[in-house]
């Protein structure tokens, strides 16, 4: 009987530990798939580095911001949010490739970012191949204009910004000659592009039309041009950072004009031009001072988290993952298509959800909302008027 | 200085003169090249153009390193005044080399165009010379595998460190600094040394006897 038993001991305790090793195997391949369906990733492809790295910061913020908010109130439809992230170097090809392998490794349900206009025109190629939302910080207007129907922008284009901010200038202030400076790169030269347009149809003088180098930080001798030929204002597309430069050139060379900047309703502005910038006129859809409740909400919850205000980019990383949210709760599934589909002309309001401004997206993926024009006083924004969006239901 | 002056003129030009280049904006739509009447379209396809080119091209340059040619660069690296008493032609082999140099960043280019189908001035700042400098010096200069790692490493090194986010710039830049102070002769040189290093001590632990007639490790060339 020994004999027999001591291998059959052998034989079932082999078994139960097959039996056992089989139970686990089952149970962690039934694990998987659904830990795998517990998450909706939204891949962020941003200038981590390299010359964008203060505006991604930003964006950046602000979507984290939006991703715990959201995963607190327990995800979309069930599922938490997973935010991978992928440095663009604020290089163009790096962008691309970035793009690529977000796309390969996370089949993202949507890419976010970047911001740089010249890498969003090249590596949204690759969403619409891919056939991925794309929600993007670029503000070129060229880029909806490429029957892309996958590609959205997160604020005003750089038409409409500036178009809203000289119509202002022109009505207003009944300018009648003015100097431009403009960056050369996708977003300066479409922006410049834009405003010429404008000034043609209203019959106003631009002269002189000055280049600059997106990396140059010099401005003393395209300034001394300037107070030669004696405008009744200056108009500017150079960058935060370095349109804090270009006020404090302004001040040394005493020049007494109206002084309009693209870019200088960003908090950098105010960070690097200590009060040098004192006078300065700017355009902007959020700022940290808006009195809109939903603004308010998001500076507070930002500046509670963060330790500092948040720019117009916090505000498009944080309302490009609520956006997310708002439009696969209403199509109640992670359908890339149908997001697509939905988003375009799309409105939101603060009825649908309070951590959103109004803003309505036309049918090539263009963002319309309500903006504001403001003066800095002080070294703070001094909000002078908003503005109505020039698309779109709340335009009326 | 001529060539890094050369590379901000290009740059200059690449930008403004937009009948050509397209400006700021860039030429778009750049179709990718057809194989035997097979556009290239995936991504995947177009991988192996770009991986038989490589083969090609390294085995060109492989070819150049070990010639006549190579050993005429390696003299004049190590110094000009000996090689030109030995009868080379400075002159003549600094424009050779700098034409070879050229015609590989050609066929480069040739490729990364059709790749993203879009060029814009951008990737020809002096920004991505140094860049081309830095994988030279990192990998080895004078070693056929050295260009090979150096590139590697400054593609790759951005992947690794993504963690590190907006910080990755000072890390880089430290570990660059501590891989010129360590091996500033690039990072081929030291492995092939410590190959050679790993092979005299295998060979001492099988023939003690004649350890004394083995040459002693030394960084190589």
């Amino acid at each position: 009987m020994m004999m027999i038993a001591k291998p059959m001991r052998t034989v079932l305790r082999a078994t139960r530990r097959a039996a056992a090793a089989g139970a686990v195997a089952a149970l962690v391949a039934a694990t998987v798939p659904a830990f795998a369906q517990d998450k909706v990733t939204l891949s962020v492809v941003l200038e981590f580095t390299g010359a964008g790295t203060p505006l991604a910061d930003h964006f950046w913020k602000g979507a984290q911001l939006a991703r715990d908010e959201i995963n607190a109130a327990g995800g979309i439809l069930g599922r938490k949010i997973d935010l991978p992230y992928y440095d663009t170097q604020s290089d163009p090809p790096t962008s691309v490739a970035a793009v690529k392998r977000a796309l390969a490794t996370d089949k993202p349900y949507v890419v976010l970012g970047p911001i740089y206009s010249g890498s969003t025109i090249i590596n949204m190629m690759e969403t619409q191949a891919a056939k991925t939302p794309h929600l993007v910080a670029s503000e070129a207007y060229t880029i909806t204009g490429k029957n892309n129907p996958y590609i959205f922008q997160t604020s005003e284009n750089n038409k409409v910004d500036g178009v809203k901010m000289l119509r202002w200038l022109v009505e207003e202030k009944k300018l009648k000659h003015v100097a431009l400076i403009y960056r050369t790169d996708e977003w300066g030269v479409s922006s410049k592009d834009a405003m010429l347009e404008y000034f043609k149809e209203k019959g106003v003088k631009v002269d002189p039309i000055l280049a600059v180098e997106v990396k140059q930080k010099d401005y003393t001798a395209e300034l001394t041009k300037v107070r030669a030929a004696n405008p009744e204002a200056l108009i500017e597309n150079v960058e935060a950072g370095t349109a804090a430069i270009v006020a404090r050139q302004f001040n040394k060379l005493g020049l007494k004009m109206i002084h309009y900047g693209q870019n200088v309703c960003d908090p950098v502005f105010l960070e690097l031009a200590q009060g040098e910038g004192d006078g300065t006129y700017c355009h902007t859809g959020f700022i940290p001072t808006s009195p809109d409740p939903a603004a308010k909400a998001f500076t507070s919850a930002f500046s509670k988290r963060w330790g500092k205000d948040p720019s117009e980019e916090a505000y498009k990383g944080y309302s490009a993952v609520y956006m997310v949210k708002i439009i696969t709760e209403k199509i109640g599934s992670f359908d890339r298509e149908k997001f697509a589909q939905t988003l375009r002309g799309f409105r939101v309001t603060s009825d649908l959800d309070p951590h959103l401004m109004s803003a309505y997206w036309d049918e090539n993926g263009n963002f319309n909302f309500t903006s504001h024009i403001a003066m800095v006083k002080n070294n703070k924004y001094d909000i002078i008027g908003r503005v109505k969006p020039m698309k779109g239901p709340d335009s009326k | 200085m001529v060539t890094l002056g050369f590379t901000v003129l290009f740059f200059q030009v690449a930008k403004n003169e937009a009948w050509l280049t397209g400006g700021v904006t860039g030429l778009r739509d750049i179709p990718r090249p057809s194989f035997f009447g097979r556009a290239l379209e995936q991504d995947n396809e177009y991988y192996y153009v770009i991986a038989a080119t490589l083969v090609l091209a390294s085995l060109a340059y492989y070819w150049i390193v070990s010639s006549r040619w190579g050993r005429a660069f390696e003299a004049m690296r190590e110094n000009e005044m000996r090689a030109e008493a030995l009868g080379i032609n400075l002159r003549n082999y600094k424009t050779t080399a700098f034409a070879i140099g050229a015609a590989y960043a050609g066929a480069a280019g040739a490729l990364l165009a059709p790749l993203l189908r879009y060029i814009d001035p951008t990737p020809f700042t002096l920004d991505r010379s140094l860049q081309f400098l830095i994988m030279v010096a990192l990998g080895g200069p004078g070693w056929f595998a050295g260009p090979f790692v150096g590139a590697m490493i400054v593609t790759l090194l951005p992947e690794l460190l993504r963690g590190a986010q907006s910080l990755y710039m000072m890390v880089f830049a430290l570990l660059l600094i501590l891989m010129l102070l360590f091996a500033p002769r690039g990072i081929v040189p030291y492995v092939v040394m410590a190959a050679r290093n790993f092979m005299l001590l295998r060979g001492k632990r099988g023939d003690a006897q004649s350890e004394s007639q083995k040459p002693r490790p030394e960084i190589p060339r």
